[in-house]
């Protein structure tokens, strides 16, 4: 799995981090049990400052998405199928206030963003 | 004088301008072919000059030592014994291609910053246990030179092995902190194609300095026995000679590896999916 990092974005990078690690939890695309690389190795590779990735890190694991095994490493916990479906509606949620925030910026009504909304739906995936 | 200029002039300048022109296109693929790595557009400059990079280096690093084995044709006892030997410069072929990894800088990270999420062992780039190979060498050497003085008593080799075992420790202790740096060099693409070519590349530097390591091992056991074995008759002798044939060969195989930067297998951490050869 690829993570990518945008420093232009308007959320912090560790925002970024965590919430791609927890996606990829939620859909499974990062099962239980799998290892995921060390602070510094993946600080090194993003070109990030170590404490953004320990950040990151430290939350998904308050949150029970990882579980640190001493020096084994970090790996994915045993979130259950529920635990899943939480993570992937807490994720949903935050995609939808930043889409609505960023349709208010351009001075949307909710009506009109509800219905582009539902148009995006209709559309084929890509 | 003839010898000399030729072996220990002609030939290793021959190969250094050789090194500086290659890889050829061919050597490329044909690396490739070798670590499991699909040349495409997107990766064959990585490919290129990594490769390139490593060539240079260790060409350069074992150019001012070539002349030392073949010193006794001019000068028969000017030039210790201990010099007089191929050992040294292939020892800085070696070295040089590590320093070459070691020095390699990563490349600058993207706008948007890319990378795998899949970590990174040393044990991931070799395949088995063929790290402690080298070890179990140095405690064989280290035996035999502790054996020394009672097997071979009237030796004068000794001192000799000792040294060579020094410095193969020494060379053991490098490869080992030079294989875990190649590893722990940053890796920024989300590119499959790249990912994979870096896999090869480090793997190849991986097995380049257990190649060292091992090389180190076995010339620490053939001096360390030279030195706790008398001359022998008969079958003792022919066990002797093959116990020679095999770390020659050993030797050799090795060599080849570093030489031409293959892996000694490794885990496939990115597949390439559908690759377009270049």
């Amino acid at each position: 799995m690829i993570i990518r990092v945008d420093p232009a974005h308007r959320e912090p990078p560790y925002q970024q981090v965590r919430l791609q690690i927890l996606a990829a939890v939620a859909s499974s695309e990062l099962p239980t049990g799998t290892r995921l690389p060390t602070i510094r190795q993946l600080a090194d590779d993003l070109d990030l400052a170590a404490n953004t990735v320990a950040r990151a890190y430290r939350e998904l694991e308050a949150d029970g998405v990882i579980e640190t095994r001493g020096r084994k490493g970090t790996f994915v916990g045993r979130v259950a199928k529920p635990g899943r479906a939480a993570i992937r509606a807490q994720r949903l949620d935050a995609l939808a206030a930043e889409c609505v925030a960023e349709a208010r910026r351009l001075g949307a009504p909710g009506a009109e963003i509800a219905a582009a909304v539902a148009r995006a739906l209709a559309a084929p995936a890509t | 004088m003839y010898w000399f200029l030729f072996f220990g002039l002609v030939v290793p300048s021959a190969f250094l301008v050789l090194a500086f022109l290659s890889p050829t296109q061919r050597q490329v693929r044909r690396w490739g072919a070798v670590c499991d790595v699909v040349v495409t557009t997107s990766n064959l400059e990585l490919i290129r000059s990594h490769l390139c990079r490593i060539r240079r280096f260790r060409s350069v690093a074992a150019f001012p030592f070539w002349w030392l084995a073949v010193a006794p044709t001019v000068a028969p006892d000017r030039v210790p014994r201990v010099l007089a030997t191929p050992t040294i410069a292939i020892a800085a072929y070696a070295v040089g291609g590590l320093i070459g990894e070691l020095t390699s800088k990563p490349p600058p990270a993207d706008s948007v910053r890319q990378a795998s999420l899949v970590p990174r062992k040393v044990g991931d780039f070799h395949g088995g246990r063929l790290r402690l190979i080298p070890w179990v060498l140095l405690a064989v050497a280290a035996g035999l030179l502790v054996m020394a003085p009672s097997t071979n008593p009237n030796g004068s080799h000794q001192r000799e092995g000792a040294v060579a075992l020094f410095g193969a420790i020494v060379l053991c202790a490098f490869a080992e902190f030079a294989s875990r740096r190649i590893v722990a060099r940053p890796q920024r693409s989300g590119d499959i194609d790249v990912l994979a070519a870096d896999d090869g590349l480090r793997a190849a530097g991986v097995a380049t300095a257990l190649s060292t390591a091992g090389l180190a091992g076995l010339m620490a056991v053939g001096y360390t026995g030279a030195a706790a074995s008398q001359i022998q008759r008969g079958w003792a002798a022919f066990g002797q000679g093959m116990a020679a044939l095999v770390m020659y060969s050993l030797g050799i195989g090795l060599l080849c590896t570093i030489v031409r930067q293959e892996t000694w297998g490794y885990r496939r951490r990115h597949r390439q999916t559908n690759p377009v050869p270049a």
